[in-house]
């Protein structure tokens, strides 16, 4: 597999055929491996690589995420099948993780995050009007409710609620392609610069807000007390989460709006997740199931 | 509509994971795999491996089932080898050989030679019986690990193991090229990364992970490890190191 990669890596004009390469590897839950590849002249790609799926179509929206959002993402550089092998190549920057206590900081480094936070979902927000590839919120919310209604996979509470909503409740949401996996896990630093990863879900949907609650549900804990108290609380100041209401205003969507459309959020982000691992999907049900009773 | 179709957990379990790690560096097409063990069971290859054959040898002192060459029809197949002596397989057998501990437990059987001199000979044995191109991959104890010290086995004061540089130059002296060497992490019951016991490479795993971590630790113990990182000193506190070396063409 490693010759594949070196492969990729030569065709893309990455690294040159004889460069001595060295490998970080992990293996995720879903079934890629993630290589760090370095070239021994301080030169590092990342490289994604799936035996299981092609990941042409999250290259096409890495490329996209990268064109309206240059300062927020690595660079793009290859994809490419090898041996029944898709492999995705980006340059790698150098960076640590994003955690609760840096962004909701006080201090001036958590203040620059929520500003760049704050940054990005304004770009977001300033491309929509361009954006004539963005999803329908009306057809994707009815896709994902006809989905979660029909599948066997889906706990019988979230059926529920999937097949109880009101459809008019989408109608007025503003439509801004959303990443739509925004978690703490998919958020860096590189020095002072904010960075965000995992843009395989880039636009697959325009529903306003869900990013915003995705980020404000991971610093609250995940679990379905953190969207409990999204949900209850009016004013987020003082709270982990408190960046959620001038990123509303930036989104152009009422807090109270986006407040009350949390459960429509996490069911959308459910649908998102249909295909990944057992674990996510049940932990997801169980949230939802809780945030229900 | 699309239809929930989750996706297959194929790492999922850790000898699918263990699996996953011994394949990364492996050749397409493989033909002829070859694990040596000191246990009773191979822990890495099983029926299910893909490849044309399958032969889990095990290291003993007295053989009661010896290599059969006419058993070559068969796909699968299991035979006993004595420690010290050549491998009983014609040269350029095998596209793979795995030594998953292979060579620490050697070196804790065979005493009275160091630890480096064993692995030295056995991998001259396994380079013998690989095809030129063809690949050994193992993993074993870091002699320099304080949790390696830990596990060493209670008959010997030392640990009988391969350090970070020893375990590349023996690679190296018994002839592979392309020899890699990592940490093998988080360990042998969750595998799921190696990382580069090249320096910066480590400092980059390490540093990641020591950020994802800090909610969970004070000023000191923080600082602490960032000097250690810093230092690249993990890959020799990591307790598993993971190798892999190609026989030249």
């Amino acid at each position: 597999m490693l010759r594949f990669v070196r492969e990729a890596l030569v065709k893309a004009g990455a690294v040159s055929p004889q460069a001595r390469l060295i490998h970080n590897v992990r293996l995720t839950t879903e079934s890629t491996l993630r290589l760090d590849v370095g070239d021994g002249t301080g030169s590092w790609f990342h490289v994604k690589a799936c035996r299981e799926r092609s990941l042409a179509e999250e290259f096409d929206r890495f490329r996209l995420a990268r064109e309206r959002f240059p300062a927020y993402t690595a660079e793009p550089i290859a994809h490419t099948c090898l041996a029944g092998w898709s492999i995705l190549i980006a340059r790698a920057v150098e960076h640590v993780p994003v955690g609760v206590s840096d962004l909701a900081s006080p201090g001036s480094s958590g203040a620059s995050l929520r500003r760049q936070l704050i940054g990005f979902l304004a770009a977001a927000q300033a491309s929509a009007k361009a954006d004539i590839l963005r999803q329908d919120n009306e057809t994707f919310m009815r896709e994902a409710v006809a989905c979660l209604a029909t599948s066997p996979a889906v706990s019988p509470p979230l059926r529920d609620l999937a097949l109880s909503l009101d459809p008019t409740v989408w109608g007025d949401i503003p439509a801004i392609s959303q990443h739509g996996n925004l978690v703490l896990n998919n958020l860096a630093r590189a020095g002072d610069r904010l960075l965000i990863f995992d843009w395989k879900d880039y636009g697959v949907t325009a529903l306003a807000g869900l990013d915003i609650c995705l980020l404000a549900l991971s610093m609250a804990g995940m679990d379905a007390a953190g969207a409990a108290a999204i949900q209850r609380k009016e004013n987020p100041a003082g709270q982990l989460w408190a960046f959620a209401r001038e990123a509303c205003a930036t989104s152009e969507l009422p807090y109270d709006t986006f407040r009350a459309l949390v459960p429509v959020y996490l069911l959308a982000f459910r649908y998102l997740k249909r295909n990944c691992s057992e674990e996510i999907r049940a932990r997801l049900d169980t949230m939802l199931g809780e945030l229900l009773t | 509509m699309s239809i929930e179709t989750p996706a297959v957990g194929v790492y999922a379990t850790c000898e699918a994971q263990l699996r996953a790690l011994y394949q990364i560096p492996t050749p397409p097409g493989q033909a002829a795999v070859l694990e040596l063990r000191l246990g009773d069971a191979g822990r890495v290859v099983d029926d299910t491996w893909p490849a044309d054959l399958v032969v889990s040898c095990r290291l003993t002192d007295t053989i009661t089932q010896p290599w059969k060459p006419a058993g070559l029809g068969r796909r699968v197949q299991t035979c006993e080898a004595a420690y010290d002596a050549p491998l009983p397989f014609a040269a350029d057998t095998f596209d793979l050989v795995i030594l998953h501990h292979t060579l620490d437990e050697l070196a804790s059987v065979l005493s009275q030679r160091s630890s480096q001199q064993v692995a030295e000979d056995c991998l001259r044995r396994v380079a013998h019986v690989l095809r030129p191109g063809g690949l050994v991959v193992g993993c074993g104890l870091n002699r320099s690990s304080p949790r390696a010290w830990c596990e060493r086995p209670r008959a010997t004061r030392r640990v009988r193991a391969l350090g970070v540089y020893s375990c590349r130059n023996v690679l190296h002296r018994s002839g592979f090229a392309e020899a890699e060497v990592f940490n093998l992490l988080p360990g042998l019951d969750n595998p799921r990364g190696l990382s580069s016991v090249d320096a910066q490479a480590s400092r980059i795993t390490f540093r990641r992970a020591l950020e994802a971590s800090r909610a969970s630790l004070g000023t000191a113990g923080y600082l602490a490890r960032r000097i250690v990182v810093g230092l690249s000193l993990n890959r020799f506190i990591e307790n598993v190191l993971f190798y892999w070396g190609y026989k030249p063409c």
